[in-house]
């Protein structure tokens, strides 16, 4: 690896100029990827628009030039792209309503699950790890070894409905769907409904956050500076937080970047599930619906959303280590 | 005859786990095979007699509401599951591991294409990727393998990647190339045997992964579709209010069944990777 010289931020404006391209690149082969197979997919828009009138050729015909779809896909996918450069998604086939404010109001609750799980997973994960890698193979290292053993084997629907069996039908602690009782807007109300889903979507990411603390924070643990902080008789505590903890935030933070894709698959299937009025649940949705604007529309987000977060990611990762090189 | 086991299947065969994990596999294994044909039960068949009914002697673990039998809904569906796992991945290495070999010996432009174009797979959620592409073609269970399949390869290349960036560079595979080996038969006599075990670990974890994914995309609605069972779809029928409450031998078995099958086949993962690999302790 390569120190930084003292043009260390002219170097780093250029590091994420290129990372900013990569990742443009990334966003087209995606969209691209997709718009395509949206349109060689059999069961397409039109079949679905024309299902049940029964059309004349002439007709059909007709109705495909004033949606625009007998001009080459190429054509139609840049013109698709410069839209969404330009904040028009389009319209949804299904509700008639432009997929922006469609998107607009469903992005809150997306984000609130999200938010919550990822923050839980982080702040239960990492003094787990932490605590943890203070007696590796001891009982708490071996039980959360367990816990996050079972979070990979156990699929998340149908631990899911086993909650949703246990907690809300038959101790009825806890509401079964939704994010609102019909009728009251309050915080606690919301709460209740965010606890089965946040336990079930952050479980995986805690296990993977306690994982990979210890790793790190093992590891940091043996290096010749901590050895050297310990010598010169700092009290053990403060070596642990300033020391070796600072050090192993740097894997830290890849993980989280490494967990985001896993993390909205989950939320798609769990919103699902727990009929949350999210993103996700708007996908499958639109899915079932055939509704390819909307599909089109979620997809690009998603692709943004990661690329997005990859980017503040690696960012923040060449602050965290100044032995990145920005080459 | 008579030869020595050779000690990797010893190492394997001491890992308890990993033999029990493979016990019950083969026994899950035997019984979707062999019971639906020792019972004669069909997954297809409705009993006008018994609707949604509780598990009874007539009915092992019930009926749905339609009268087909839930234990032969379970184990055909248990068939369909295992096929799914096993050909997806199959799949995703026949693709991954060549593209590994190749972006890993030819360094050059060609390597960075392909490891850019894994990366962009493996940042994408890959639910999201599938839904959508499963949505979009007519689901079968064909549809299905395939698309998992596709979408597992990249795993395989960046394993084969980067074990081949370092084997490369091995004296017998200059040794190879100075008494004039052909590429493609240093690729697969020279560098292929030596990447190869941390290939067969993912290959394994993976299938518990694909069966996993299999039964996400069904239970969403959009994988094999009924009248097929699969596991999947059938915890799919506890969306509904009054089987999810009411009638839970519709839906547990399979998702015990599918607990059961991936802790067994992660079991012998981890039992592979202890015995290819005795150093490595995670």
């Amino acid at each position: 690896m390569e120190l930084i010289s003292d043009d260390g931020g002219a170097a780093m404006v250029k590091y994420i100029i290129k990372r900013i391209r990569v990742s443009i690149l990334v966003f087209i082969g995606i969209t691209f990827l997709i718009f395509m197979l949206s349109n060689l997919a059999p069961g397409g828009p039109l079949d679905l628009l024309t299902s049940e009138a029964n059309l004349s050729d002439e007709a059909l015909e007709e109705l495909k030039h004033s949606l625009g779809l007998d001009r080459p896909a190429i054509v139609r996918y840049f013109e698709w792209l410069t839209d969404f450069f330009k904040g028009d998604w389009g319209t949804s086939y299904k509700y008639g309503t432009s997929i922006s404010l469609l998107i607009s109001q469903r992005i809150g609750p997306t984000l609130l699950l999200m938010g919550v799980s990822l923050g839980v997973a982080i702040l239960t994960g990492v003094p787990i790890g932490i605590l943890v890698s203070e007696k590796p193979y001891g009982m708490l290292d071996y039980t959360s070894n367990t816990i996050a053993f079972l979070g990979q084997a156990i699929p998340t629907f149908f631990y899911s409905l086993v909650l949703m069996y246990v907690l809300s039908i038959k101790l009825k602690w806890l509401p079964l769907l939704g994010m609102h009782t019909t009728g009251v807007v309050s915080i606690g109300d919301t709460i209740k409904h965010l606890v089965m889903p946040v336990m079930v979507l952050s479980w995986r990411f805690t296990a993977t956050f306690i994982r990979h603390t210890r790793a790190a924070m093992l590891e940091v643990k043996n290096s010749e500076h901590v050895k050297t902080a310990k010598s010169k008789g700092i009290p053990y505590s403060a070596v642990v937080i300033k020391h070796v903890f600072r050090n192993a935030l740097i894997p830290i933070v890849t993980q989280i970047g490494l967990q985001v894709p896993l993390l909205i698959g989950g939320s798609v299937v769990v919103e699902q599930i727990f009929s949350w009025p999210g993103i996700g649940s708007l996908l499958v949705t639109s899915i079932e619906n055939r509704d390819y604007p909307v599909i089109m529309g979620v997809s690009c987000l998603v692709a943004l959303a990661v690329l997005v977060i990859n980017l503040l990611l690696d960012v923040l990762y060449a602050k965290l280590d100044p032995r990145i090189s920005y080459k | 005859m008579g030869k020595k086991p050779h000690p990797r299947w010893e190492r394997f065969a001491k890992h308890k786990l990993a033999m029990i994990g493979l016990f019950t596999l083969i026994t899950l294994i035997l019984t979707v095979l062999l019971l639906p044909v020792i019972l004669d039960i069909s997954p297809t068949a409705l009993d006008k007699t018994a609707y949604g009914k509780a598990p009874s002697a007539r009915h092992l673990l019930g009926t749905d509401d339609l009268g087909r039998d839930i234990l032969a809904r379970t184990l055909y569906g248990g068939r369909i599951s295992l096929a799914v796992g096993l050909a997806a991945v199959c799949i995703s290495a026949l693709i991954g591991v060549p593209l590994g070999l190749l972006a890993g010996y030819y360094e050059s432009t060609l390597g960075r294409i392909i490891m850019r174009i894994a990366d962009i797979f493996i940042s994408f959620p890959n639910m999201v990727l599938m839904l959508v592409v499963v949505a979009m073609f007519d689901s079968s269970i064909i549809v299905l393998i395939l698309v998992i399949g596709i979408i597992g390869w990249p795993r395989y290349t960046r394993l084969v990647y980067s074990s081949t960036l370092s084997v490369r560079q091995k004296d017998y595979v200059e040794a190879a190339k100075v008494s004039g080996c052909k590429t493609p038969k240093i690729l697969i006599s020279e560098i292929l045997p030596n990447v190869l075990s941390p290939v067969w670990v993912t290959l394994t974890f993976g299938v518990a992964s694909a069966i996993l994914t299999e039964s996400t995309l069904s239970f969403l609605g959009v994988g094999v579709q009924p009248p097929a069972a699969s596991w999947g779809n059938l915890i799919r029928e506890a969306l509904s209010y009054s089987i999810l409450s009411r009638k839970p031998w519709i839906w547990m078995p399979s998702g015990i069944l599918l607990i059961i099958l991936t802790v067994s086949v992660n079991f012998i993962g981890d039992g592979i990777r202890d015995a290819l690999d005795p150093q490595t302790k995670l």
